[in-house]
Protein backbone atom coordinates (compact mmCIF):
# COMPACT_ATOMS: atom_id res chain seq x y z
CA UNK A 1 0.00 0.00 0.00
CA UNK A 2 1.81 3.38 -1.58
CA UNK A 3 1.75 6.34 1.35
CA UNK A 4 -0.33 7.65 -1.55
CA UNK A 5 -3.21 5.54 -0.47
CA UNK A 6 -2.93 5.87 2.87
CA UNK A 7 -2.92 9.54 2.69
CA UNK A 8 -6.53 9.33 0.71
CA UNK A 9 -8.08 6.97 3.09
CA UNK A 10 -6.63 9.24 5.93
CA UNK A 11 -8.37 12.06 3.97
CA UNK A 12 -11.30 10.52 3.48
CA UNK A 13 -12.12 9.13 6.73
CA UNK A 14 -11.16 12.42 8.17
CA UNK A 15 -13.90 14.36 5.81
CA UNK A 16 -16.37 11.74 6.38
CA UNK A 17 -16.40 12.09 10.29
CA UNK A 18 -16.05 15.92 10.27
CA UNK A 19 -18.82 16.45 7.84
CA UNK A 20 -20.87 13.82 10.16
CA UNK A 21 -20.09 16.08 13.04
CA UNK A 22 -20.76 19.42 11.67
CA UNK A 23 -24.37 17.46 11.69
CA UNK A 24 -24.50 16.12 15.02
CA UNK A 25 -22.75 18.36 16.93
CA UNK A 26 -25.27 20.59 19.52
CA UNK A 27 -23.10 23.24 19.81
CA UNK A 28 -23.02 25.90 16.86
CA UNK A 29 -19.61 26.72 17.22
CA UNK A 30 -18.36 23.08 17.38
CA UNK A 31 -19.94 22.25 14.10
CA UNK A 32 -17.83 25.63 12.28
CA UNK A 33 -14.90 23.91 13.75
CA UNK A 34 -15.45 20.53 12.37
CA UNK A 35 -16.40 22.46 9.41
CA UNK A 36 -13.19 23.52 9.36
CA UNK A 37 -11.86 20.56 9.42
CA UNK A 38 -13.98 19.02 6.44
CA UNK A 39 -12.16 21.89 4.69
CA UNK A 40 -8.68 21.08 5.01
CA UNK A 41 -9.29 17.16 4.88
CA UNK A 42 -10.69 18.67 1.33
CA UNK A 43 -7.67 20.59 0.89
CA UNK A 44 -5.41 17.95 1.17
CA UNK A 45 -7.25 15.95 -1.38
CA UNK A 46 -7.08 19.04 -3.74
CA UNK A 47 -2.74 18.63 -3.26
CA UNK A 48 -3.17 14.99 -3.78
CA UNK A 49 -4.99 15.50 -7.38
CA UNK A 50 -1.94 18.09 -7.62
CA UNK A 51 -4.45 20.90 -7.99
CA UNK A 52 -2.43 23.06 -5.90
CA UNK A 53 -3.97 26.59 -7.01
CA UNK A 54 -7.64 25.38 -5.62
CA UNK A 55 -5.94 23.64 -2.57
CA UNK A 56 -4.46 26.97 -1.58
CA UNK A 57 -7.47 28.82 -2.62
CA UNK A 58 -9.80 26.92 -0.42
CA UNK A 59 -7.71 27.22 2.82
CA UNK A 60 -7.63 30.87 2.61
CA UNK A 61 -11.02 31.47 1.37
CA UNK A 62 -12.71 28.72 2.98
CA UNK A 63 -11.19 27.81 6.20
CA UNK A 64 -9.83 31.62 6.47
CA UNK A 65 -12.43 34.04 5.33
CA UNK A 66 -15.93 31.83 5.35
CA UNK A 67 -15.59 29.99 8.57
CA UNK A 68 -14.27 33.23 10.42
CA UNK A 69 -17.47 34.92 9.15
CA UNK A 70 -19.39 32.31 10.52
CA UNK A 71 -17.93 32.40 13.64
CA UNK A 72 -18.52 35.86 13.95
CA UNK A 73 -21.91 36.00 13.14
CA UNK A 74 -22.24 33.09 15.91
CA UNK A 75 -20.66 34.86 18.48
CA UNK A 76 -22.50 37.92 17.75
CA UNK A 77 -25.79 36.30 18.41
CA UNK A 78 -24.98 34.84 21.95
CA UNK A 79 -26.61 31.17 21.13
CA UNK A 80 -25.45 30.00 24.58
CA UNK A 81 -29.05 28.41 25.84
CA UNK A 82 -28.60 25.63 23.89
CA UNK A 83 -32.74 25.30 23.45
CA UNK A 84 -32.50 24.12 19.98
CA UNK A 85 -35.74 22.29 19.81
CA UNK A 86 -35.27 18.97 18.06
CA UNK A 87 -37.99 17.81 15.50
CA UNK A 88 -40.18 14.90 15.93
CA UNK A 89 -38.94 11.58 15.61
CA UNK A 90 -40.57 10.50 12.10
CA UNK A 91 -38.75 13.96 10.81
CA UNK A 92 -35.58 12.76 11.43
CA UNK A 93 -36.71 8.95 10.07
CA UNK A 94 -38.13 10.95 6.64
CA UNK A 95 -35.21 12.91 6.40
CA UNK A 96 -33.16 9.78 6.95
CA UNK A 97 -34.72 8.27 4.32
CA UNK A 98 -34.91 10.36 1.63
CA UNK A 99 -31.32 11.31 1.91
CA UNK A 100 -30.46 7.45 1.63
CA UNK A 101 -32.80 7.29 -1.56
CA UNK A 102 -30.16 9.76 -2.88
CA UNK A 103 -27.03 8.29 -1.91
CA UNK A 104 -28.25 4.68 -3.57
CA UNK A 105 -29.46 6.79 -6.45
CA UNK A 106 -25.64 8.55 -6.76
CA UNK A 107 -24.17 5.39 -6.33
CA UNK A 108 -26.01 3.12 -9.04
CA UNK A 109 -25.16 6.22 -10.89
CA UNK A 110 -21.83 5.75 -10.65
CA UNK A 111 -21.86 2.05 -10.80
CA UNK A 112 -23.43 2.52 -14.17
CA UNK A 113 -21.55 5.30 -15.98
CA UNK A 114 -19.50 3.45 -18.57
CA UNK A 115 -17.95 6.52 -19.03
CA UNK A 116 -15.65 5.85 -15.96
CA UNK A 117 -14.81 2.34 -16.03
CA UNK A 118 -11.45 1.65 -15.88
CA UNK A 119 -10.34 5.47 -15.16
CA UNK A 120 -8.93 6.30 -12.43
CA UNK A 121 -7.99 9.87 -11.70
CA UNK A 122 -4.20 11.20 -11.88
CA UNK A 123 -3.12 11.33 -8.80
CA UNK A 124 0.53 13.81 -7.93
CA UNK A 125 1.20 14.33 -11.51
CA UNK A 126 -0.48 16.38 -14.31
CA UNK A 127 0.23 20.07 -14.56
CA UNK A 128 -3.28 21.57 -15.17
CA UNK A 129 -4.19 22.30 -11.24
CA UNK A 130 -0.84 24.23 -11.26
CA UNK A 131 -0.82 28.28 -10.71
CA UNK A 132 0.70 29.29 -14.00
CA UNK A 133 -1.92 27.47 -16.34
CA UNK A 134 -4.78 27.85 -14.54
CA UNK A 135 -3.77 31.61 -14.66
CA UNK A 136 -2.95 31.49 -18.62
CA UNK A 137 -6.22 29.84 -19.18
CA UNK A 138 -8.34 32.22 -16.59
CA UNK A 139 -6.94 35.33 -17.82
CA UNK A 140 -6.71 34.52 -21.62
CA UNK A 141 -10.09 32.56 -22.66
CA UNK A 142 -12.05 33.14 -19.13
CA UNK A 143 -11.79 36.52 -18.95
CA UNK A 144 -15.30 38.17 -18.63
CA UNK A 145 -16.65 35.33 -16.49
CA UNK A 146 -13.33 36.58 -13.69
CA UNK A 147 -14.74 40.28 -14.92
CA UNK A 148 -18.38 39.40 -14.24
CA UNK A 149 -17.69 38.03 -10.87
CA UNK A 150 -15.68 40.95 -9.63
CA UNK A 151 -19.31 42.51 -10.29
CA UNK A 152 -20.81 40.15 -8.02
CA UNK A 153 -18.68 40.66 -5.50
CA UNK A 154 -19.56 44.23 -5.68
CA UNK A 155 -23.05 43.56 -5.23
CA UNK A 156 -22.78 41.24 -2.76
CA UNK A 157 -20.83 43.38 -0.79
CA UNK A 158 -23.33 46.05 -1.34
CA UNK A 159 -26.14 43.93 -0.14
CA UNK A 160 -24.91 43.05 2.52
CA UNK A 161 -23.83 46.36 3.67
CA UNK A 162 -27.24 47.51 3.01
CA UNK A 163 -29.04 44.33 4.78
CA UNK A 164 -27.19 44.63 7.93
CA UNK A 165 -27.83 48.09 8.14
CA UNK A 166 -31.60 48.25 8.86
CA UNK B 1 -33.09 20.50 6.74
CA UNK B 2 -35.53 18.07 7.99
CA UNK B 3 -33.55 17.22 11.40
CA UNK B 4 -32.47 20.73 11.84
CA UNK B 5 -33.78 23.94 12.27
CA UNK B 6 -31.13 26.46 13.46
CA UNK B 7 -30.39 28.07 10.30
CA UNK B 8 -26.35 28.67 10.42
CA UNK B 9 -26.34 24.73 10.71
CA UNK B 10 -28.41 24.65 7.44
CA UNK B 11 -26.20 27.54 6.36
CA UNK B 12 -22.96 25.29 6.85
CA UNK B 13 -24.30 22.21 5.22
CA UNK B 14 -24.86 24.08 1.99
CA UNK B 15 -21.30 24.91 1.96
CA UNK B 16 -20.49 21.11 2.57
CA UNK B 17 -22.44 20.04 -0.24
CA UNK B 18 -20.77 22.81 -2.56
CA UNK B 19 -17.11 21.77 -1.67
CA UNK B 20 -18.63 17.78 -2.31
CA UNK B 21 -19.25 19.01 -5.62
CA UNK B 22 -15.84 20.98 -6.06
CA UNK B 23 -14.17 17.77 -4.80
CA UNK B 24 -15.77 15.67 -7.44
CA UNK B 25 -15.11 18.44 -10.08
CA UNK B 26 -11.46 18.10 -9.71
CA UNK B 27 -11.56 14.37 -9.14
CA UNK B 28 -13.62 14.42 -12.63
CA UNK B 29 -11.46 17.01 -14.28
CA UNK B 30 -7.77 14.75 -13.30
CA UNK B 31 -9.63 11.38 -14.52
CA UNK B 32 -10.37 13.40 -18.03
CA UNK B 33 -6.69 14.34 -17.77
CA UNK B 34 -5.24 11.29 -17.29
CA UNK B 35 -7.26 9.90 -20.35
CA UNK B 36 -6.21 13.33 -22.64
CA UNK B 37 -2.24 12.76 -21.30
CA UNK B 38 -2.20 9.47 -23.00
CA UNK B 39 -2.33 10.40 -26.51
CA UNK B 40 -0.48 13.80 -25.73
CA UNK B 41 1.92 14.62 -23.53
CA UNK B 42 1.14 18.93 -23.22
CA UNK B 43 -2.50 18.45 -23.48
CA UNK B 44 -4.26 21.00 -21.45
CA UNK B 45 -7.32 18.96 -21.35
CA UNK B 46 -9.30 19.32 -18.05
CA UNK B 47 -8.53 22.39 -17.43
CA UNK B 48 -12.10 23.77 -17.38
CA UNK B 49 -12.95 21.90 -14.31
CA UNK B 50 -10.52 23.81 -12.35
CA UNK B 51 -11.43 26.94 -13.41
CA UNK B 52 -15.08 25.63 -13.00
CA UNK B 53 -14.71 25.26 -9.16
CA UNK B 54 -12.99 28.24 -8.68
CA UNK B 55 -15.88 30.20 -9.99
CA UNK B 56 -18.11 27.81 -7.53
CA UNK B 57 -15.51 29.22 -4.73
CA UNK B 58 -16.45 32.90 -5.79
CA UNK B 59 -20.31 32.21 -5.82
CA UNK B 60 -20.21 30.55 -2.44
CA UNK B 61 -18.39 33.36 -0.91
CA UNK B 62 -20.65 36.24 -1.86
CA UNK B 63 -23.25 34.01 -1.34
CA UNK B 64 -22.45 33.27 2.34
CA UNK B 65 -21.84 37.05 3.36
CA UNK B 66 -25.19 38.23 1.82
CA UNK B 67 -26.61 34.71 3.44
CA UNK B 68 -25.17 35.60 6.60
CA UNK B 69 -26.59 39.27 6.51
CA UNK B 70 -29.87 38.13 6.14
CA UNK B 71 -29.78 35.41 9.00
CA UNK B 72 -28.32 38.56 11.41
CA UNK B 73 -30.95 40.77 10.18
CA UNK B 74 -33.56 37.57 11.15
CA UNK B 75 -32.02 37.08 14.32
CA UNK B 76 -32.20 40.95 15.13
CA UNK B 77 -36.16 40.52 14.33
CA UNK B 78 -37.15 37.49 15.82
CA UNK B 79 -34.64 36.38 18.20
CA UNK B 80 -33.72 33.58 17.02
CA UNK B 81 -32.67 31.63 14.41
CA UNK B 82 -35.16 28.99 14.10
CA UNK B 83 -36.27 28.40 10.78
CA UNK B 84 -39.79 27.89 11.68
CA UNK B 85 -39.96 31.28 12.36
CA UNK B 86 -39.71 31.67 8.76
CA UNK B 87 -42.75 29.81 7.23
CA UNK B 88 -45.29 33.01 8.09
CA UNK B 89 -43.41 36.06 6.91
CA UNK B 90 -45.38 38.61 9.13
CA UNK B 91 -44.15 41.99 9.32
Amino acid sequence: MAITHIIFWFLTALALVSALMVLLSKNPVYSVLWLVAVFFAISGHYILLNAQFLAIVNMIVYAGAIMVLFLFVIMLMNLDKETEPQKDIWMKIAGAVSGGCLLMVFVSLVKQATEMTNKTALLKTGSIGLIENLGKALFSDYVVPFEISSVLFLSAMVGAVVIGKK
Amino acid sequence: MLTRRNAIIIFMCIELMLNATNLLLVAFSKMHHAVALASNTATQVGIEGQLFVFFIMVVAAAEVSVGLAIIVMMYRNTHSVDINFLNRLKN
